[in-house]
Parts: structure tokens; C-alpha cells; sequence
């Protein structure tokens, strides 16, 4: 395959620009100053620019772009052995490969992070830090063209790090307590989830000897599986456990349930890192893999296919779950921001739901539409936020400040977007995964095979129907929070500043920490924010009309027939996708007309509503993230501080205690020994000796110093013989023997 | 008894021979460093430090040059580099003499029987990287130090002499000479760390602690060489022989494997408590701490690799079967090791403590990679020995910075280091950032390896059976379990960056490490002095933590207004008191470090990159011995 070197530059010009960023910050950070935002967004702006021209040829041909090139050689046991000793080393090469969903997103992450470049240049004017900030900007949205744009697994990985590390790093950027800690409490969540990644390509490389995801072929594995005449059972086992470690990994990279509490304690960032860290970057990341990955979920060639019910039906279960639950968070949430950041989580949390549907093109399309719109919400919303004295952005606060009527048809245009209206970018997807869903689960087909797909897979149809159910549901809700926020934007009743600032729970922390934040334009929308609402409006066009007519799915784009779109809905124009269109927009204008209702136009109504006890208090544990950062911090923050105490406390204590005790018991038992030793049988033998001899002179005095001459002389004459007897006998014989031998 | 009629001449030759040859030159050159430093007298400082630097510096060449080899037309020209050719790494240990020049000590008996003591050395792809590290290493700590006074002699002679010590350890091929460097590396390391650690008491229990565990292990090593040797019956005590027989059932093989499993814990426990693995880790965070910065550097650097290093060369050689059934519970071992210590480092508020007990955890990957006998697994090990030596000497030379800036080591006290010395920032969070284990850094490729090799193991563990599972499942369990140390791992290294970076740095009035400062930075700090030039008004400033001239904006290149800015602020127009340059010469500074800081902290910063972005050179060094180790364990 060719190597594509717009592709190479599209991925190494904005982390070039990275690292020239940082090398300036730290030699001559009054340059850096100057110099690193404009730096960054030239990139970005030559990384969408390599993007648009590398859309039409791929799209034409309807290949994939790719670059690859010899990396690092892994000595490795498999080839060793697979080989017969001859092969030592697996090559792992640098690749990169882009097909056209992809290039999709990486037009959009590029032109996102752009956009956001330039609007942060005007938010970060007066920051001290801007240099450094600018880098780590820039730095984000390199790691994420890079992961878009890698095809080799461990790339694909470290791309995957070093957005948590930038994601750690732009959180943290206002250097309060609270911002500190949430910045960690980010990158601890994501770095934890981040192994199961790792697990799973260690698994796919070890296992499997596959180092890039072209050379995933997992069709390709089931084929040879039935050519070698085995079950291909214990494959799909493996590609299902691949595939639920992604998913955890998406859980944990893109805020989904048990872990959205993250996302929403990232919003003590400045806007610009809002922006970039949900629209364009790091939580698209877990959506995109599983995308990439699709295969391991379920894979066809023909008449051959195989999937792991239980990876669809985790991916179904976690995308549907956050989908609901992170949509009633937002509905319940009280601060702008924070409604846009569960609903990113929520959103997402459909992308994910399409890949358990088996209907990966409309995850990336879910994306896609999802990425413009929430760039437009979210800059909107700081724009806003810019102009009040103290930059709150409480929805008390922030009522009816979008007076402009470009800026309010902007926002509403983006959020009709997010809401799924059909015919938008964001109801293409929507109701093509609705469609897939419901389709899958109850039609039972498979148009490659013309085999019944829920048949054989029982639990992933269930799963299907129950999702199937809750995206449903998820319709009003959806529309509904949505709806609220503009409406309260745009058309609410606006409330002095004092009364803004008190609300309850971490939203008033917050609200002070933003006050007291570093580097505060002076209230009030001063000169030079054009730029900004021009660039507000125009990701909110773009993203919303423009999208939907040069690359979206539906009828609309039609005219432009030489664009293959893999994210084109199966089910398109079918009697049965207009039932889904209309269902869907039944839903949807029943969400917005009750958000419409309690909220902008009878708000004492709404208030009213919320003065009931019960309901009081289910918003607030709602609005309070269901309290799963107060969960997770304390069974693992708390637990895992305990322990370490514990066994810092007993390292010293009882291990420390036992070794050293016992190497020390050891030389002082010998020690101890020798000495009684020493003293009971070393001195004991002496003192035995000289009693021996005490005793011998006492026989002595006692039996032969008699005085009698007579008793000498019989004692000389025993002497004798004894002499006699035992010495010269002895003697005599020896002498003989030597006479004898002579 | 033909040596007794080799005359004067002969002898001298032979000499000649041996040391041209570049082994004996890696050992000779500290050793010639050491003895002409011990001969000079004990205030001749210029003196004293150009030897320190010249002679780990000649060694560090030599060792480099083992690598690379000298061009052919150079070695041709001299005989003293006759023997520079380039390492192969596939090769058996090279650099050896040939066999009849290193006869040592023999003795005879019978007539044909003869037992000999051998200088019998070489260096392959698994000691080569380290004697590298191990000499770079020893250089960095001559110039981190440069500026000791007090008793820098018998310092850097004791320095020179621990790295002959190391240094044999890594070429010595032969029972009794590697017992015996074993042992050399022992005694100067003991006295380095009682007689120059900052607090004397705590400083010489750490130092008997040390010594204690290592010679209780030694001497189990003693038995099992010697019983090794006994009954295998050989007269050699080449570890190749020794090992060869360990194996061959007519010599030792046909020994109970009760026996020889008593003869590998026996090794096992003296590399054990070097390396450190779990129950027998608690004398290295008390001499870490007590040890001064460049000791610190080379114990955890250097020194905990010797065992692990051993642990390859001999003990998985001689005893591969042993491995198999001792393996499961040696990694067990080393997962506590790694989750136990991680877990343990996050409870730490002393900067030093923290470090050695993250070198506890990490060393457990190197256990873990080696007992799970397979190559992905042992290239990993060996990667790790390395990329994790660069990594904790940095953190460790930080550690010193840290202490002379700050004048504390505890966490809870330290903040601001952006603010206080913006230029050693980068290093920080490099090494830090490495020691997470993340990619494209030092640290990321042994782990990775480690983690891969225990999950695609050597097919022999399929056999075995661990409790209800059998030994490949079972590795593989321990390789996610071993996850959670590289997790912990982000949790403390984040949480010492967010305290020692951000927050304020400490302000001139409020301090209380005055008194501890060098005695050069006194008068600047009390009556303020003119500086000579802006590097030095900066040095000044950096010293006295100005929060002007320190602040992050300082920069080199337009230094001239603020050298004035930090004049002014340390006091200018006061009296200036006459700095007397011969008796305290400012430290040489580049863009706020002292410049043999810089000297040594870019080199690491730069090797941690390139280990991460190219890790192929290094896997390539060790993967053939690893590939060849590995088909033998195959047999068994």
C-alpha cells in the first residue's frame, strides 16, 4: 500500500507544533506568550485544510488512506516458537490508516480544535500561564488526531495516555484546590479504566500476533477456524472479552455511568478546555475505538460470521444506561455547563449503544454531530458566561443573556441538533440506531445473510429490545434538557447577579472558584468578542445545515453521489424508518413542550413543582451526579488511603519487625549460645579437668603417701610388671616383626 | 609450575596483555582513581575532583567503547586498543582473555586434578546496557557532587572503589571472583552511607541494617556455591561449568529436587535482598534515605539490578527445572512486591522514602519478568533494569535538589518548585511522568513487556499446576493484578508533582532553611552583595529563592534587567561584603541549574525519550541470550 504522507503530516504537524509549543515555553516563555496560540491554531488549521483535500480522492476511490513505516522490533516468545526458532522478532511498525469515517472525524477534531484555538486566544488574553496552556491545547488535539489516525495498536494506546495526561493537565490549568482536585480525579478515573485497554491489546498482540488494527482480520480468524474444522467458540470468547475491556475502557474515557462523575467535575476548566475536552477530543476517543474495533463485536464474511452476545449486550446496557441517567442529570443540573457535560456523557453514551446495535457508521455520524453541536453549545455558553460580572454560569445567572437574535437561532440550531430533530445531523443518527435497534430485535435480519441475527443471538436481543426501549425514552429527555438550557438562555427571565451566585452543592463552590479565578476579563462582552460569536455561530451552522447536506446520511445529500457513506442508514427511506422519523419527532416536540412550558414560560409553575418534597429531593441527588464521585471517592480514595496507611504502618511494624527480627534473634541466639555455651561446657570442661586433677592428688596424698618403705617397694614392683606387660612386650613383638620381614 | 620460571620480562608483558584488555580496563581505571585519591592530601579539592571526574569518566569511555569498537584502522595502529572490537550481542561473553592467561589461583592435587580460581570475565547483551548505565551513572554522581568539601577523599575514593566492586559484579564469569565483587561492593557502600548520610545515628543504623541483610544473604550464597561445586564434582568454579553440571544428570542432576531447590532459595535469597523482593525490602528504604543524593542514585540505579542481573546469569541457567516449580510462588512474591510497594509508597510524606518504595514496586516487575521464564518476559526484565535505573536516578538527583533548595525532604512542606526553580520543573515531571509507566517514556516498554510475556507465557507452564489453576492462567492473573502497582503508580507520582510543582513557593522571610543553605549563599541572603555578572546575580537569586528573579519568566537571554531587578532585591547599595572567590567559588549556572546538575539531568531527561521513542537498540541487546535461555528452559 501506497504511503500517504498528507496523512503523516495531517497527524504530525499540530504535534510538531506540540512540541515547539513546550520547547518555547520552557526557553522563552515571554515568546511562548505570544506565539504558541497562533502556532497551534496554524496547525490545526493546515491539519483540516490536509484533512478536506485527502476527503475527495478517498471519497471517490472509497479506500483508506495509510502510512506505514518500520517502528520497533518486540522480541517475541510466539514468533519464536511459531517459527521454529528461525524468527525472533515481531515488528511492530508505525502505522497509520484512515478510512472515511474516520477522515470525518478528523476534519471535525481538527476544525473543532481550531475553532476552540481561536476563541481561546481571545478567553486567555490576559492568563500569565497562556504560553503553557496554548501548548497543552494544542498537544490535545495533536494526541487526538493521532489516535483517529493510528492503525498500530500501541500507538493507538499511547495516543490514548497522553490525552489523559493533557485532559489532567488543562483541567488543572486554574491551579485552585477544587481544580486541582477534579483534574486528578480525571485522570486517576480514565488512567484506571486505561489498563483494561492495555489488557486488551495485550491480548490481541499475544494471542492473536496482531499489531495493527488492519491486521485484525477477524473474520479472517473464523474463516481459518471453520477451514481447520474447529468451533470458533473460544475465539469469539476472546474477541468478546477484547471487546467488553474496550467498553470499560470507552466507560472510564468517555464519562459513561458508574464513572460520569468526572466529566462534569472537569467544568472547573476554562471554557476553551470544555469545548475541546467534549466535543472533540478525549471522550469521542472510547466511541471510536469501539468503532475501529467493531469487528471483535461481531464480525461477517458471507455466509461466515460470529460475535460475543456479551460484548453487544454490555455495550447496549452501558450506552443505553448512561443515556437515560446521565440525561436526568442534566435535566436536574442547574449550571450550563454542567448540563452540557452530561449530556455529552449522554450523548455518548448513544454513540456507544450504536456499536452494540452492530450499527457502527451511525456511532461516528452520532459523533460527528455531536462534536459541532456541543462546540457551538459550549462556546456559547462561555461567551455568555464572559459577559456577567464574577463569569458564573449557573442557569440563574445566565437567564436570558442570549439577547442577539444570531446567537440564539445559533444556539437553538445546535441543541435541535443534539435533540435528534429529524433531518439534522444529530436525528440522522439518532433514529438510525432507533431504527437498527428495533429492527435487529424484533425483524430479526441480517441483509448480508438473510440468517435471522436474534436468533442466534437470544441475550443480545434482549439487550437490543430493552435499549431499543430506553432510547425511546430517551427521546423527551433529551429534548427536554435541551430545550430548558436555550430556553433559559435565550428567552428566561434574567435575575439580578447576588441572586445567581446562591445555589447549592459543589455548583456554589464552583461558582466561587470561578470568581476568584485567575485571569478575569473585566465583566461585560469588551471589544474584540466578535470573533468569538462569529465563531459560535458558525460551528453551530456548519455543524448543523452544512454538515447535514455535504456528508449527512439522509436524502438530503443525495446530489453528491460519488461520497460512498459507510454511516449511511441501512434502513433508509423504508416505511419503516419514516415510522421511526415521526415517532421520534412526536417524542421530542413532547420533551421540549413540557421543558418549554415548566421553565421559560410558566417558571413559578415549574418552581412550583420543585417546592414538593419528593421531587425536591430526587433533583437534587440528580443534580448532584447521583452523588457517584462522593461513592467512588470514598470506597476508592478513602479505602485505598487506608490501606496504605495500614501497610506503610505495618511494613515498618510487622514486616520490618519480623525480618529484622528474626535476622537479629538469630545472631543474638548464637551469640547467646556461644556465650552459654562457652560458659557451661567449654569452662565446664576446664573446670572438670582441674577437678580430675584435684581429685588425682587427693588419691594421691590419701592411698600412696603411706610413709611405709615396704608399700613403695610393692608399688615399684607392680610398676615393673606392668612396664613388663604393656610396653615391652609390645616392643619385643614389633622388633621381631621387623627382624622377621628382614 | 612453569609461572615460577617466567622471568621479569615475561611477566611484565603478560600485564601488558591484560590490560589492554578493555574488561580490565573498566575495572583498573577506578581502581587507579581510587588509590591515587587516597594518596593526596585531604584539602587538595582541585585536585580530588579532577581525578573523581577524569577516571569515571575514562571508564565510562572504555565501557561505551565496548559497544561501539574503534574503527579498524585505529585498533591496528596501537596494541593498547588492539582489543576494541564492537560488542555482538549474539555472541557468547566477549572480552574474555583466552584461557591459559587467566589462570589466578591454583591449586593442585592428584595429578591430573587441579582446582583454579579463574580471572575469567566477559560482558554480553545482558550485562553490556547495564555496565553502561552503571558507569554513567557513577559519572553523574562525581559531578553532581563536586561541590562536597568535607571529606571529599575518602568519598570519591570510596565511590571509585564501589564501582570496580559493581563493575566485577557485571563481568565476573567465575563463582569466586563474582562472590568476591559481590562482596567488594558491600563494604564501601557501607561506609558510604554511615559516614556521609546527613544524620549520623540514623545514618550508621541504616548503614549496619544494610550490611546485615545483605551479608545474611551472602552467606546463604557462600553454601550454595560451595555445596553447588561440591557435589557436583568438577574442578572449576566457572559459573558456566558449575551451571552445566547443575543440569547434567551425572554430575548434579541426579541430586533430589528437594536439594537443589534448597540450593536455588539459597542464591535466591542472596539476590533477593539485593533486588529487593517483598519480605526482605525493609532495609532499603532506611538507606535510601539516609544516604547521600549520588549514593541513593547508585544503590537504586545500579545496585538492585546486580541481583536481578544474577538471577539471569546464574540462577535460572543452573536451576531452569527449580524455576518451574518455584516460579508461581517467586512472582506471587514479586506481585505483592509491586502492589504492596506501590500501595506503601502512596502513605509516604518523605520525598526519598517515597522513591525507594516505588523502586521496591517497580523492581517487582523485574522479578515478575524474569521468573515467568519466557523472552517477551526477560528482554522486559532486562529493559526495565535499565529504563527504570535512568528513571530513579533522576528522581533521586532531584531529591537532592529538592533538599538543598527546600532544606526538608517532607512533601507536606515542599511547594512551589515552579516558582522556586523553574528550570529543574521539566526534569521533575519527565521522571515522574516516566515512572508512571507511560508511553513513549523509559519506563513504559519493560512493563509492557513484563505484562505481555506473563500473559503469552513459555508453553511449559500449561503443565503446571497453582492451587486450581494451571501456571499460564495463573501468570496471567498476576499480570492484572500487577496493573494495579502501575496504577497506584499514576496516584503517587501525580500527587508528589501536584505538591512539589504548584502551590506557593516559599517566601524569603518565612523560610527556615537559611542556616542550611551552602555557606556561599549566606552572605547574599544576609547583607546582599553586588553581583559580578547577571549569571552570577541569577545564581544568587535562584539561591535565595527572590520571587522576582525566580519567578518563571527568568530566562537567560534578556537576563540583564533582571540580574539589575534581582540586584536590587538582594539588598543592593548595602555594604557589600567582599565574597572571597578562592575560598567559595559560585557554582558555574545555566539557565538557573548549576551547571554539573544540568550536565547530568539533560542526559538522562534525553536517554528516558529516546529509550521511549526507540526501545529497538536495547531489546535487540539481550533478546538473542534471552531467545537462546528460553529454548532451554523448553527442555525441561
Amino acid at each position: 500500500m501506497e504511503n500517504n504522507i498528507q496523512l503523516l503530516l495531517l497527524c504530525a504537524l499540530p504535534m510538531a507544533a506540540a512540541l515547539a509549543c513546550y520547547l518555547l515555553a520552557w526557553l522563552a516563555p515571554a515568546t511562548a506568550r505570544r506565539f504558541n496560540g497562533p502556532l497551534g491554531a496554524a496547525a490545526l488549521a493546515g491539519s483540516s485544510l490536509l484533512g478536506a483535500m485527502l476527503w475527495l480522492p478517498l471519497a471517490g476511490a472509497n479506500v483508506a488512506a495509510s502510512f506505514s513505516r518500520p517502528w520497533v522490533k518486540l522480541p517475541d516468545t510466539t514468533t519464536l516458537l511459531m517459527s521454529g526458532g528461525q524468527e525472533l522478532f515481531l515488528s511492530i511498525p508505525f502505522a497509520l490508516r484512515l478510512d472515511l469515517p474516520g477522515l470525518l472525524f478528523a476534519i471535525t477534531t481538527a476544525g473543532i480544535g481550531l475553532a476552540v484555538l481561536l476563541y481561546a486566544l481571545r478567553e486567555r488574553r490576559d492568563d500569565e500561564r497562556r504560553g503553557l496552556f496554548f501548548a497543552h491545547l494544542t498537544l490535545f488535539s495533536a494526541a487526538m488526531l493521532m489516535l483517529l489516525c493510528c492503525d498500530t495498536l500501541l500507538l493507538i494506546y499511547i495516543a490514548w495516555e497522553l490525552m489523559g495526561l493533557c485532559s489532567y493537565l488543562l483541567i488543572a490549568h486554574r491551579a485552585t484546590p477544587l481544580a486541582r482536585r477534579s483534574a486528578r480525579l480525571a485522570f486517576w478515573t480514565t488512567r484506571a479504566t486505561d489498563f483494561a485497554l492495555l489488557i486488551g491489546i495485550i491480548i490481541l498482540m499475544a494471542n492473536f500476533n496482531v499489531t495493527a488494527l488492519s491486521g485484525l482480520n477477524i473474520a479472517g480468524f473464523y474463516q481459518r477456524a471453520v477451514e481447520l474444522g474447529v468451533s470458533h467458540a473460544p475465539l469469539e470468547a476472546w474477541f468478546g472479552t477484547v471487546g467488553i475491556l474496550l467498553v470499560i475502557a470507552a466507560i472510564g474515557k468517555s464519562g459513561q455511568f458508574p464513572l460520569c462523575f468526572w466529566l462534569s467535575g472537569a467544568m472547573v476548566a476554562p471554557t476553551p478546555v470544555s469545548a475541546m475536552l467534549h466535543a472533540a477530543t478525549m471522550v469521542a476517543a472510547g466511541p471510536y475505538l469501539l468503532y475501529r474495533m467493531s469487528g471483535l463485536f461481531f464480525s461477517g464474511n458471507g455466509a461466515l460470521w460470529g460475535g460475543s452476545e456479551a460484548a453487544m449486550l454490555t455495550a447496549c446496557l452501558v450506552g443505553a444506561v448512561s443515556l437515560i441517567l446521565c440525561g436526568v442529570m442534566a435535566l436536574c443540573a442547574d449550571d450550563a455547563k454542567r448540563v452540557l457535560a452530561y449530556s455529552t456523557a449522554s450523548q455518548l453514551g448513544l454513540a456507544i449503544l450504536a456499536v452494540g446495535a452492530l450499527s457502527e457508521g451511525a456511532a461516528i455520524w452520532q459523533l460527528t454531530a455531536h462534536a459541532w453541536a456541543k462546540a457551538a453549545l459550549f462556546l456559547g455558553a462561555g461567551l455568555l458566561a464572559a459577559s456577567l460580572p464574577g463569569h458564573s454560569t449557573s442557569l440563574k445567572a445566565l437567564a436570558g443573556s442570549a439577547r442577539q437574535p444570531l446567537l440564539r437561532l445559533a444556539l437553538v440550531l445546535a441543541a435541535l441538533s443534539l435533540a435528534g430533530l429529524p433531518l439534522l445531523p444529530g436525528g440522522q443518527a439518532k433514529d438510525s440506531i432507533l431504527h437498527a435497534l428495533w429492527t435487529r430485535a424484533l425483524v430479526q435480519l441480517d441483509p448480508a445473510t438473510g440468517t435471522s441475527l436474534g436468533a442466534s443471538f437470544p441475550l443480545a436481543q434482549a439487550g437490543w429490545t430493552v435499549s431499543a426501549v430506553l432510547l425511546l425514552l430517551s427521546v423527551p429527555l433529551t429534548a427536554a434538557y435541551l430545550i430548558r438550557l436555550v430556553g433559559i438562555l435565550g428567552w428566561g427571565k434574567p435575575v439580578p447577579a447576588a441572586a445567581a451566585v446562591a445555589v447549592s452543592g459543589d455548583a456554589a463552590v464552583e461558582a466561587a472558584e470561578h470568581s476568584t479565578g485567575a485571569a478575569a476579563p473585566s465583566p461585560g462582552l469588551t471589544q474584540g468578542w466578535g470573533l468569538a460569536k462569529g465563531l459560535v455561530i458558525a460551528l453551530s451552522l456548519f455543524g448543523t445545515i452544512a454538515l447535514a447536506l455535504l456528508f449527512g446520511p439522509g436524502r438530503l445529500s443525495t446530489r453528491l453521489p460519488l461520497i460512498e457513506r459507510p454511516w449511511a442508514w441501512a434502513g433508509e427511506g423504508s416505511p419503516t424508518a419514516w415510522l421511526t422519523a415521526a415517532a421520534s419527532l412526536v417524542f421530542i416536540l413532547g420533551g421540549a413542550y413540557f421543558a418549554w412550558r415548566f421553565n421559560v414560560a410558566r417558571p413559578d409553575e415549574g418552581a412550583r413543582l420543585l417546592r414538593d418534597g419528593n421531587l425536591k429531593r430526587t433533583v437534587a441527588y440528580f443534580r448532584n451526579g447521583m452523588l457517584l464521585r462522593q461513592f467512588w471517592e470514598k470506597l476508592a480514595g478513602r479505602g485505598g488511603w487506608l490501606l496504605a496507611q495500614t501497610w506503610s504502618l505495618s511494613d515498618r511494624r510487622v514486616v520490618d519487625a519480623l525480618v529484622a527480627g528474626a535476622l537479629s534473634k538469630l545472631g543474638n541466639g548464637f551469640s547467646e549460645g556461644s556465650r552459654i555455651f562457652d560458659k557451661r561446657v567449654v569452662d565446664g570442661a576446664r573446670w572438670a579437668f582441674c577437678e580430675f586433677w584435684w581429685w588425682l592428688r587427693r588419691l594421691h596424698q590419701r592411698l600412696l603417701q603411706t610413709g611405709y618403705v615396704q608399700h613403695y617397694m610393692f608399688i615399684i614392683l607392680l610398676g615393673a610388671v606392668v612396664l613388663c606387660f604393656v610396653v615391652l612386650r609390645p616392643l619385643g613383638d614389633t622388633f621381631k616383626s621387623i627382624l622377621g620381614r628382614r | 609450575m612453569e609461572q615460577f620460571s617466567v622471568g621479569i620480562f615475561e611477566k611484565l608483558q603478560n600485564f601488558l596483555i591484560w590490560a589492554a584488555n578493555p574488561i580490565s580496563q573498566l575495572l583498573l581505571f577506578p581502581l587507579l582513581g581510587c588509590l591515587l585519591i587516597s594518596g593526596l592530601k585531604p584539602g587538595n579539592l582541585p585536585r580530588i575532583r579532577f581525578y573523581a571526574v577524569l577516571f569515571s569518566a575514562l571508564t565510562l569511555l572504555v565501557s561505551i567503547l565496548m559497544v561501539t569498537g574503534l574503527p579498524e584502522g585505529l585498533r591496528k595502529s596501537a596494541p593498547f586498543f588492539s582489543q576494541y572490537l564492537a560488542l555482538q550481542p549474539d555472541a557468547p561473553p566477549q572480552f574474555g582473555l583466552p584461557a591459559d592467561q587467566y589462570k589466578w589461583i591454583t591449586i593442585q592435587y592428584g595429578e591430573h586434578q587441579s582446582l583454579s580460581v579463574n580471572w575469567n570475565v566477559g560482558v554480553d547483551g545482558l550485562s553490556m546496557p547495564l555496565i553502561v548505565l552503571s558507569s554513567a551513572l557513577f559519572l553523574g554522581a562525581t559531578l553532581w557532587g563536586l561541590s562536597r568539601k568535607e571529606q571529599a577523599r575518602e568519598f570519591y575514593a570510596l565511590l571509585l572503589l564501589l564501582q570496580v566492586g559493581i563493575g566485577g559484579v557485571f563481568v565476573s564469569l567465575d563463582f569466586i571472583l563474582f562472590y568476591l565483587f559481590w562482596e567488594l561492593m558491600l563494604l564501601p557502600m557501607y561506609f558510604l552511607i554511615s559516614g556521609f548520610g546527613k544524620e549520623r545515628v540514623a545514618a550508621q543504623r541504616a548503614a549496619i541494617k544494610f550490611f546485615l541483610f545483605t551479608m545474611g544473604g551472602s552467606v546463604f550464597f557462600l553454601v550454595s556455591a560451595i555445596a553447588m561445586k561440591v557435589l557436583s564434582n568438577i574442578y572449576s568454579f566457572a559459573i558456566i561449568d558449575i551451571c552445566m553440571a547443575a543440569i547434567d544428570p551425572d554430575k548434579m542432576g541426579y541430586l533430589p529436587l528437594a536439594l537443589r531447590t534448597m540450593m536455588f532459595v539459597g542464591l535466591l535469597l542472596a539476590f533477593a535482598v539485593k533486588i529487593p523482593i517483598f519480605p526482605l525490602h525493609t532495609w532499603l528504604p532506611d538507606a535510601h534515605t539516609e544516604a547521600p543524593t549520588e549514593i541513593s542514585v547508585i544503590l537504586a540505579g545500579i545496585m538492585l539490578k546486580t541481583g536481578a542481573y544474577a538471577m539471569l546469569r546464574i540462577l535460572y541457567f543452573a536451576f531452569p527445572d527449580v524455576g518451574y516449580a518455584v516460579g508461581p510462588i517467586l512472582a506471587t512474591c514479586a506481585v505483592i512486591s509491586i502492589v504492596y510497594g506501590a500501595a506503601i509508597t502512596l502513605a509516604q510524606t518523605d520525598f526519598k522514602r517515597m522513591v525507594a518504595y516505588s523502586s521496591i514496586s517497580h523492581m517487582g516487575f523485574v522479578v515478575l519478568g524474569i521468573s515467568a521464564m519466557n523472552v517477551d518476559a526477560m528482554v522486559g526484565a532486562t529493559f526495565h533494569m535499565v529504563g527504570h535505573g535512568i528513571i530513579i536516578a533522576t528522581l533521586f538527583f532531584l531529591s537532592g535538589v529538592l533538599e538543598r533548595r527546600y532544606g526538608t525532604r517532607d512533601l507536606r512542606q515542599i511547594s512551589g518548585m515552579l516558582k522556586l526553580a523553574p528550570a529543574y520543573s521539566p526534569f521533575l515531571v519527565l521522571a515522574a511522568v516516566a515512572g508512571m509507566g507511560f508511553p513513549f517514556l523509559a519506563g513504559f516498554w519493560g512493563e509492557l513487556m513484563v505484562l505481555w510475556g506473563s500473559f503469552y507465557n513459555n508453553p511449559n507452564w500449561e503443565s503446571v499446576r497453582v492451587g486450581p489453576l494451571d501456571g499460564a492462567t495463573y501468570f496471567q492473573v498476576l499480570a492484572v493484578t500487577a496493573c494495579l502497582g502501575i496504577l497506584t503508580s499514576a496516584v503517587y507520582m501525580l500527587r508528589m508533582l501536584v505538591r512539589v510543582l504548584g502551590g506557593p513557593a516559599p517566601s524569603l522571610a518565612s523560610q527556615q532553611y537559611e542556616e542550611k543553605l551552602p555557606a556561599m549563599a549566606q552572605p547574599v541572603l544576609l547583607a546582599g552583595t553586588e553581583p559580578k555578572n547577571p549569571q552570577q546575580a541569577l545564581a544568587w537569586a535562584g539561591l535565595s529563592g527572590s520571587p522576582m528573579a525566580a519567578s518563571f519568566e527568568l530566562e537567560a537571554a534578556d537576563s540583564a534587567a533582571a540580574a539589575e531587578q534581582a540586584a536590587l532585591d538582594s539588598g543592593a547599595g548595602t555594604a557589600s561584603v567582599p565574597l572571597d572567590v578562592e575560598d567559595a567559588p559560585q557554582p558555574k549556572v545555566w539557565r538557573g541549574m548549576r551547571l554539573n546538575e544540568a550536565l547530568v539531568l539533560i542526559p538522562l531527561a534525553l536517554a528516558i525519550i529516546i529509550l521511549g521513542l526507540q526501545p529497538s537498540g536495547l531489546f535487540a541487546m539481550s533478546s538473542s541470550l534471552a531467545a537462546s535461555m528460553m529454548q532451554y528452559f523448553l527442555a525441561f
